[in-house]
Order: structure tokens, then C-alpha cells, then sequence
């Protein structure tokens, strides 16, 4: 039986989610549903209600601001019809450092000390903030889809985080969106050839490979990290053949210690077969080491996708897909960016 | 009517303002004038029974979140006799811009008065108690390493994600001028006089590119409001530390007190009119 509530932004009829995070059988906010005979009504109606917090009728909750949470798809198409926005696709096992990169991005604009750029906005600030002070994780094992829509949600959602840099020494400004994605999707990417929630990926200007640089370090480790890596940039290429985005391989935890060089020449060699550009670069979100400081190597890594030029994205029209954002998503790249 | 919504988390220094503004128009020497006293003045003339005392105005009491005050002070540019406008505080307790920056709720009646709402001040406070400073590296990384989501997560929103969130907010509500130019926000770094000489005189753009970088780039970029910075002090020194100060102030009273500060082509510029922020928020270019 559909859930259905008369909080306007309450999706609980899409995501069995309260927005409120009442459990959805005693939530007072509630409907009845369709069809429910007037006896069946007033039984519900003598169900003990929620009380509400203690307002003053004048003060009841009736409207509130959209929130900055990840974006859905839904979300993109409007967005991306003002300008162009340069999307990066981050992949890579889970702790790879995925989340780790973007929390470091994220505390040296806080902070004032990404080199080359500052902060000029985002629509997912409270997502980045979030998940920064860990107030935010994949709930109940990670999501199967993107979210369609921002939602009012204690988990995070698979979708799209948002960033608007300008670039210090030309005052452009660059809009980017992040995929943020659980490590699974690499796993089953790399075991299932799993692509069918990965359309958007069509219209990447760049994707961001992870490797766990610890791993490259352990004798017994490195061999099946170098491995899977290879399947990954493999499936990429098969997946998206003449759409295939420049690629970089990202080795964190550069404040451990640097990756063998044996490691970067296999990783080259490997890379050979993948159809557009791709290059090694080495970074330390974090840092144990004095010498090193946190967040090396990202602004190297954002320098390198935003002095590329901007790919005309073709309609890519998916006749198998019945999804119809992922059509207008992948018509977003024909606008002129913002200088 | 033109009503200007006062925005700002708790202690920011929204009420201290509104007292100081109803001196100035009072004063009858400053950029706005009143032709017609408010009817209601008990809300204001509390406020200023502390800042005459000598004493800032204390934050609302946090049980007061459901006491609201909606003030109206008739005012019109001096020199002007031009119909005037209601300078409409909503003075409720900053925290219910706290639980908006929170939860994105909103109360209903609030959102209808922001949604009819001219223009908007937004205030900030030096060197407030309650202002969230960014995590720092280490905590981020401990955070991070920690498997489950922290219960009662001791870590506040930081200070200037919610001053973009607010400015967000007004963004997407404050409706579309008549004329069609650009919405106008007066954002009040409130407290100036708790600056030294050196900080003081980089000016109040520069203060926030300091000490709240995302805000600052926020206002920088935005696209969609014509803002501008001022800094302020509304009485021109401090009556909590300075006991100096409160002497002289208590012998002078309100005359002279208070100054704000703009930037103008580059150039500091103090200005004992503290009314400056709303007669630039209603000016008619």
C-alpha cells in the first residue's frame, strides 16, 4: 500500500523515508490512503498520534527551504542549461580515499588554502559540510540508483555534489559536479560489468581512478590492487568508447610514503589501452606527515581537468533507457561556461 | 509599504541594531527620517533601556522562540517627502534561523513575510561565542576514521556555511523588484570596535576573506543579490570590555556614538550614520 504524507516535500511514497524521521507508520503527518473506508479511517485516526514539538499554532511548520543535500538527476537539467558544468566522475574501491578527497577539497576552500582557487558557491554545501564532520553515511549498505531528487535525508544519497571555484590568477569561474558514489559501484563495475546506473558517465569531462597508495606498499596487496585497477579503466573503456573522458589515476595517502616506482610503470603500461589521455598524480588528503601537508596534490589534480578544454557533449540518446533525465542530463554540455 | 527582513543566527547582533537604528531615526540627524513616530514603540524602548544603561542588549531567551516581534518603524529618506516605508523587523529569536540552516524549516508566517520582504540586512558578529570556526584537519581526520556516524555529533554547522545557507534562502525567496534590478542585501559585520587598528583597516570585505572565506565568495559571485558589506559599531567601542568606554559613552549618551564602515572604490570610509546600510538598501538609483 503506497505511503503517501501532506508534508509537500516529503518523498516517503518514493523512498519509504520519512522526512521528518518519524518511523512512517506513526508519522502524523501521514494520509490515510485512497480507498480507505470511513471505518478503517477512524480506526487509523484513534492510533496514537505524534505530538507535536511545542508550537504555537502560528509557528507550525508549513514551508521550508529547499535543501542543500547531494543533487539527483532530476535536479541537473536545469542546472546544467545555464552553463556548462564540468563533471568528474571519482571511482575507486571502498576506502580508497574517495570521501577523503572530497572532505580535503572541501576544508581548503573552508579554510582558504586550495592554490589557484577559492570558493564561489555550491548548491550541496550542507552535503559537503556534512559529510566532513561525518554527520552523513551510506545508510543500510549503499544505494542501488542515483536519487532522482535532492532529499531531505540523514543518509547520504547517491547523487551529485556541487562546486562553483574561481580561479585566482584569470577570475574564471568554473562550475563542477561530483558524482558521489558509493565504492560498491566500482566493485560491482568491476565484477558484474555493472553500467546501467552509470549513463551519466556519457557526459563526464574527466574520471578520477583511486587507488589506496598503502596497498601499493604491501608486498600482498599490490599485485590484485594493480589487477583490478586495470578492469576498472578496461570497463570504462568498453563502457564509454568514443565518450571516454580523460582519465587520472590517483594514488592516495601520499603522506605514508610514495608508491613504488615499479607500481607507476605498471600502472603506465596498463593505461596504454584506454582511448583518451590519462595521467598518474599523487595526493594526501590528509597527512601524519609534518612535510606534507594536507590536501596534497589536489589542486594539481582540479588544474589539470580545468585546463583541459571543454568536451561538446553529443546527444547521446539512449534508445534502451526509459529514463528520460538521463536523456536531458547528456544534452547539458553545449553551453558556453562562465568567464 | 517596503519591509526589510533582519536576518541572522542568535547573538549576531540583530537587536542591538534595531535599537540603535530607532535612536538614530529618533535623533531626526541621520540619512533616514521618521515623519510619524510608530504607534508601538514598548519593543524598542526596552531595547534601549539596556543600550542606555550601558549595557548591550541581552541574546532573547532561548524559552522566548515563541514570542515574535514584528515592529514597523514609518520611515522615509530625509530630505524627502516621499511616502514612507515600514522598516518591518521580525526581531524573533535567531534561532529560528538556526533550526532554517538545520532542518531547512521554516515557519510558515515567517515565510510569508520573507517572501514580501523588500530587501534584507544579514548580520554577523565579531568575535561572538557562538560563531562555529571550520573543522580543523586533525578532527576531520578523526571524524572520518570513525566507522558510524557520531551520536550527538558535537560539531556545529560552521559559522560561515550558515551564512551562505541564509543567503541562499534569500535568494530563492525574496521576490523580484518591481523595477527589475537586482535584490539588494546589506550584509552588517556587527562589532567593528572589537577589531585592532591593523584589522580594522583592511576594511570588511577583507575581514570576511579572512576569517569566513566561503562567505566571502559567496557574496563575491552571487549573481542573483547586489550586496554589499558594511562594518558596524553601534554604539563605537565596547560596553562589555571596555569599562573606558561605558563611562564615556554613559556621559555622552547616544549623540555622536556608532559608526559604519564601507568600502567605497577601495577606500575605507567611516560613517557616524548608522541608518547608512537601510538608506542604501531603499535608495532609488
Amino acid at each position: 500500500m503506497a505511503l503517501t504524507c501532506n508534508q509537500p516535500l516529503c518523498t516517503v511514497s518514493q523512498t519509504n523515508l520519512c522526512m521528518f524521521n518519524h518511523p512512517v507508520e506513526s508519522c502524523p503527518y501521514r494520509m490515510a490512503p485512497a480507498g480507505t473506508a470511513p471505518q478503517d479511517q477512524q480506526q487509523e485516526s484513534t492510533e496514537p498520534k505524534a505530538v507535536e514539538p511545542d508550537l504555537l499554532p502560528s509557528l507550525r511548520l508549513a514551508s521550508d527551504f529547499p535543501p542543500s543535500f547531494s543533487l539527483g538527476l532530476d535536479d541537473l537539467p536545469t542546472l546544467t542549461k545555464k552553463s556548462y558544468h564540468r563533471m568528474i566522475g571519482i571511482f575507486g574501491p571502498p576506502n580508497a580515499g574517495k570521501t577523503a578527497l572530497l572532505v580535503s577539497l572541501y576544508l581548503m576552500l573552508s579554510h582558504s588554502s586550495l592554490e589557484g582557487y577559492s570558493f564561489a558557491d555550491s548548491l550541496t554545501l550542507r552535503e559537503f559540510d556534512d559529510i566532513s564532520r561525518n554527520a552523513r553515511q551510506w545508510a543500510n549498505g549503499a544505494p542501488e540508483q542515483m536519487t532522482a531528487h535532492t532529499e531531505l535525508s540523514d543518509a547520504r544519497n547517491a547523487g551529485f555534489m556541487h562546486l562553483r571555484l574561481k580561479q585566482s590568477n584569470t577570475d574564471n569561474l568554473f562550475n563542477l559536479l561530483f558524482p558521489d558514489l558509493p565504492g560498491e559501484w566500482s566493485d560491482t563495475l568491476i565484477d558484474k560489468n555493472r553500467t546501467d546506473r552509470l549513463q551519466f558517465l556519457k557526459g563526464a569531462d574527466a574520471i578520477w581512478v583511486l587507488i589506496d597508495g598503502r596497498q601499493l606498499l604491501e608486498p600482498t596487496k599490490k599485485i590484485n590492487v594493480l589487477r583490478r585497477t586495470k578492469i576498472l579503466i578496461d570497463r570504462f573503456a568498453a563502457f564509454l568508447k568514443e565518450n571516454s573522458p580523460p582519465l587520472s589515476i590517483v594514488i592516495t595517502h601520499r603522506d605514508v610514503a610514495p608508491p613504488p616506482d615499479t607500481s607507476l610503470v605498471t600502472l603506465e603500461e596498463e593505461c596504454k589501452s584506454y582511448p583518451a589521455a590519462v595521467k598518474i598524480f599523487e595526493i594526501a588528503s590528509f597527512s601524519h606527515d609534518p612535510a606534507i601537508k594536507p590536501g596534497f596534490g589536489i589542486s594539481q589534480l582540479l588544474e589539470h581537468v580545468l585546463s583541459t578544454p571543454k568536451i561538446l557533449k553529443q546527444n547521446l540518446w539512449d534508445t534502451t533507457s526509459s529514463l528520460k533525465a538521463e536523456r536531458e542530463f547528456l544534452n547539458f554540455g553545449c553551453q558556453s561556461e562562465e568567464s | 509599504m517596503t519591509s526589510i527582513i533582519l536576518v541572522g543566527t542568535p547573538d549576531s547582533g540583530k537587536s542591538n541594531y534595531v535599537a540603535r537604528f530607532w535612536e538614530a531615526v529618533r535623533q531626526g540627524r541621520s540619512r533616514i527620517y521618521s515623519h510619524t513616530p510608530p504607534d508601538d514603540l514598548e519593543y524598542v524602548e526596552e531595547l534601549l533601556e539596556h543600550l542606555s544603561s550601558g549595557e548591550f542588549v541581552p541574546r532573547t531567551n532561548k524559552s522566548d522562540t515563541a514570542i515574535t516581534r514584528n515592529i514597523t518603524i514609518p520611515f522615509a529618506p530625509a530630505d524627502s517627502m516621499e511616502e514612507e516605508s515600514n522598516l518591518l523587523i521580525p526581531d524573533v529569536t535567531g534561532e529560528i534561523w538556526s533550526t532554517a540552516v538545520e532542518d531547512f524549516e521554516f515557519p510558515e508566517n515567517w515565510m510569508r513575510q520573507l517572501r514580501d520582504s523588500y530587501a534584507a540586512m544579514l548580520f554577523v558578529r565579531i568575535g561572538s561565542e557562538l560563531n562555529t570556526q571550520p573543522l580543523d584537519w586533525v578532527t576531520a581526520r578523526e571524524l572520518l576514521s570513525q566507522g558510524v556516524v557520531s551520536e550527538g555529533n558535537p560539531q556545529a554547522i560552521p559559522t560561515q556555511v550558515s551564512l551562505c545557507e541564509l543567503i541562499r534562502f534569500l535568494e530563492i525567496s525574496l521576490p523580484p523588484r518591481k523595477d527589475g534590478k537586482l535584490r539588494k542585501l546589506a550584509v552588517i559585520v556587527t562589532a567593528w570596535d572589537r577589531l585592532n587598528v591593523e584589522e580594522s583597516a583592511l576594511g570588511p570585505k577583507s575581514f570576511l576573506v579572512s576569517n569566513f572565506p566561503l562567505f566571502a565568495g559567496k557574496i563575491e559571485n552571487c549573481r542573483d543579490l547586489d550586496i554589499k558589506v558594511f562594518g558596524m559599531s553601534v554604539v563605537g567601542g565596547d560596553l562589555e570590555e571596555d569599562p573606558e568606554f561605558k563611562e564615556e559613552f554613559l556621559n555622552k549618551g547616544f549623540s555622536g556614538s556608532g559608526y559604519v564602515v564601507t568600502e567605497i572604490n577601495g577606500v575605507l570610509e567611516w560613517d557616524p550614520d548608522i541608518t547608512l546600510p537601510v538608506a542604501w538598501l531603499i535608495e532609488k538609483e
